[in-house]
């Protein structure tokens, strides 16, 4: 077995088909390289510096951790997994039955890496994820790192068992009442519900990213409009190579070919990912994000996908098709050296940080929180 | 819906069964299904145990169920919860449906916090490495304070992977001695006139017994075996698992058969009993017993090797070798599938008592930790015997 740091983006191209069909094996739709490398190129924090471990056993790739160096946190050297700040499912990725194999030859390759890492984020993953426990246990030296893993949220999922029809039977008869009702309000709006093609593709992401930033006006700050471009960039590079296979799926409804909804799909090994969605408020009576998952939903049904994850955060649109929980984790580890010190005393407000949202929320009642939650905002300069 | 249950008695966890079974062949846990942990209460459990399972439905469907009993409460010692069998499996955990499990969660750690004793301590072990239940239980624990966890434990179980097309493709990636090696095992035993098969209703007492026999043969003179201290409890316990596995009415239909007591004989002799149990594609090994007067036939290898090839026909996913790295089992892996030891000590009066209690686990783990990133291996191998000698 051997395990490479690699630093240079070229060095990748031969990689990327192993780690592609590691990503479906896993079924991690937002772990693909074409997603991550589109990432890297277009959104990555300051100036990108790839450090991704591959792992081969003989000519065979068993895994791959694919981190970036972070320095623009604090002033610290942070290795963080690719797409880190898209907030959605990421893990490193290992051949099945390996994870524990892989993570000892990436806690060697990172223990040696230049820089050396003053901490190790691992963020969205899953918080059963062997990853934590098995790169601070093989972590050499003769100091663990510290390990911790601070947050969790909740991830809505629908299980994709049975028929579509037997699906739609499982939901409430108001649900599929009022589903029936706003089909029909749409067809004799001169609406339709699409699927992007790679021929519409460019217009499909200007509707997605237009209607996504329309959303959020006034609303705060979202991070994706916030990239403005850069995202639009990212989308198109991604939406170029995966689009023909159909694991980038872009999904609209239309009235008079005018999108008043639009929801970016990625899918992998069975595993359909809702990554972000925009949606026109003048068109609230006939619910379009509800029409079109459905749809979304029925066609995942047809491509006899195994379950559809509907992203971070439990938001009601979302918990409306829920019938599960995958939550992911935010996890870190603080490998041993002359920086340790430095780097808790860094780290110790945002983990302090978390601790009181947490107890807040085992406390107080979710009137409260949402009472302190306005309060912050109007205190926030 | 969503509602939790305690189940205190045996005749109401046998209700169970059907729904029960099914969760762990969904969750791929063999050792969890009602079959091994009831076995296990009936004959094994220990003195003045109660049985605590905490059964989750939503409406009439059982989403998800802890089998958690509670040792015989004593004096100045913690109220502890451990899983069913936990002293006798190589992995056990609660169960859930697919994406369940954090919701499952709250609702056993609601019935837990009222439960009668109230928990000072929940043990979590031998666990999957992969397994969320610890995070989700110390999440979902009600109150203003999580409960404290650790991980006093954590030993590599050597896995075969069997995710490759055929058994032919799966050993064309092992090497071309082991190839021939397994190649000229086979030749010999059938020169020998010796043949496999698999345990069945018919033969189940005699197979149970030959196991029995030849594994405490097996350690005669070695010291001392935990199965075989057990005694004749030990052949009820595995004839009790085996006829409810052998049972077709609960077989798992789709996954060939779910007791896999794999045995090799010579002339009708028994030389060879691998008990191993199956279910949602995982296959557990348990443990095995072979006659030593046939070790230039190297029985376990071949009753491996032949777990491997039915696994294939099954189309199983991987199959367990139990923990520990040993050269035989290197042999065969192609992975590690780690299971971990976990406590959870709710907060409370008691807190101190169930603290005091584990202080020397939580020692003896950092001790143990600290010697392997300390020693070298050979050193460690020298200090083991000091530390046996050393009072407990």
């Amino acid at each position: 077995m051997d395990a490479k740091l690699i630093t240079d983006l070229d060095a990748l191209e031969d990689l990327a088909p192993q780690w592609d069909a590691l990503a479906i094996a896993n079924e991690q739709p937002s772990c693909a390289p074409v997603w991550l490398l589109a990432w890297l190129k277009q959104l990555a924090p300051g100036t990108p510096g790839l450090r991704l471990v591959a792992v081969h056993d003989g000519d065979e790739l068993i895994g791959i951790a694919p981190f970036f160096l972070d320095t623009e946190r604090s002033g610290r050297v942070d290795y963080r997994l690719l797409g880190a700040e898209l907030g959605s499912r990421l893990a490193p990725l290992a051949a099945a039955s390996r994870e524990w194999e892989v993570a000892g030859a990436v806690a060697g390759a990172l223990a040696e890496a230049n820089p050396r890492p003053d901490l190790i984020a691992l963020e969205g993953v899953p918080p059963g994820s062997p990853w934590l426990i098995a790169l601070r246990n093989q972590w050499p030296g003769r100091i663990p790192p510290l390990s911790s893993l601070y947050n969790v949220r909740g991830s809505p999922t629908v299980q994709l068992r049975g028929s579509f029809a037997d699906w739609l039977a499982t939901r409430s008869s108001s649900f599929r009442k009022n589903h029936r009702r706003r089909s029909r309000m749409l067809t004799e709006a001169g609406g339709a519900i699409r699927l992007g093609t790679i021929q519409t593709l460019s217009n499909d992401i200007s509707a997605l990213m237009r209607l996504h930033a329309e959303r959020w006006s006034g609303r705060g700050t979202s991070s994706l409009v916030a990239q403005g471009d850069r995202f639009t960039a990212m989308l198109e590079a991604a939406g170029r190579e995966l689009t023909p296979s159909g694991r980038f799926r872009i999904w609209l409804v239309e009235i008079d070919g005018q999108p008043i909804w639009a929801n970016l799909f990625l899918a992998a090994g069975g595993e359909l990912l809702a990554v972000n969605s925009g949606w026109d408020e003048r068109w609230r009576k006939l619910s379009p994000a509800t029409l079109g998952m459905v749809r979304a939903i029925e066609d995942a049904f047809e491509r006899g996908e195994r379950r559809l994850d509907l992203g971070i955060g439990e938001d009601p649109y979302k918990l409306e098709f829920a019938d599960g929980d995958d939550p992911v984790g935010w996890g870190m580890l603080i490998p041993s050296g002359r920086r340790m010190a430095l780097t808790i005393l860094r780290t110790s407000p945002m983990l302090l940080n978390s601790a009181a949202r947490r107890t807040a929320k085992r406390t107080l009642t979710p009137e409260r929180i949402d009472a302190l939650r306005g309060l912050r905002r109007r205190l926030r300069p | 819906m969503i509602t939790s249950q305690i189940i205190d008695d045996l005749p109401s966890a046998e209700k169970l069964y059907p729904q029960w079974d099914e969760l762990a062949i969904d969750n791929a846990l063999p050792m969890s299904s009602p079959a091994w942990m009831l076995a296990w209460w009936r004959h094994l459990a220990p003195h003045g145990a109660q049985l605590r399972i905490v059964a989750v439905h939503d409406r009439d469907r059982l989403i998800g169920l802890a089998p958690l009993y509670c040792e015989s409460p004593r004096r100045g010692r913690p109220t502890t919860y451990r899983l069913l069998a936990a002293n006798f499996s190589t992995s056990v955990a609660p169960v859930a449906l697919r994406d369940r499990a954090w919701e499952v969660a709250t609702a056993i750690d609601s019935a837990l916090v009222d439960a009668d004793p109230r928990p000072d301590l929940i043990a979590l072990e031998p666990t999957p490495l992969d397994s969320p239940w610890l995070l989700a239980l110390r999440d979902r624990w009600p109150g203003a304070v999580r409960p404290l966890v650790f991980q006093y434990d954590l030993q590599s179980m050597p896995v075969v992977s069997l995710h490759d097309d055929s058994l032919e493709t799966w050993l064309t990636r092992r090497s071309a001695k082991f190839r021939s090696g397994m190649r000229r095992l086979e030749r010999l035993l059938g020169e020998e006139g010796g043949a496999t098969r698999l345990s069945t209703q018919q033969t189940l007492t005699e197979d149970i017994a030959s196991f029995a026999r030849l594994h405490a043969q097996r350690w005669r003179g070695r010291g001392q075996s935990r199965l075989s201290a057990l005694g004749d409890r030990l052949s009820a316990t595995l004839i009790d698992v085996g006829q409810a596995l052998l049972d077709d009415e609960r077989s798992d239909a789709s996954g060939g058969p779910r007791l896999r007591l794999r045995i090799i004989e010579i002339a009708g002799e028994t030389i060879c009993a691998d008990f191993s149990i199956a279910g949602g594609g995982e296959i557990v090994g348990f443990n095995l017993g072979w006659d030593e007067r046939f070790k230039r036939l190297s029985p376990p290898l071949l009753a491996f090797l032949e777990q491997i090839r039915q696994g294939f026909s099954c189309e199983d996913r991987c199959f367990q070798l139990g923990w520990g790295s040993n050269a035989y089992k290197r042999r065969f892996a192609n992975g590690d599938a780690p299971v971990a030891w976990n406590l959870m000590l709710p907060a409370g009066s008691r807190l101190p008592i169930a603290l005091g209690h584990t202080a020397p686990l939580a020692g003896s783990a950092w001790m143990r930790e600290r010697g392997k990133r300390l020693f070298t291996t050979e050193q460690i191998d020298r200090l083991r015997p000091l530390a046996r000698r050393m009072p407990r």
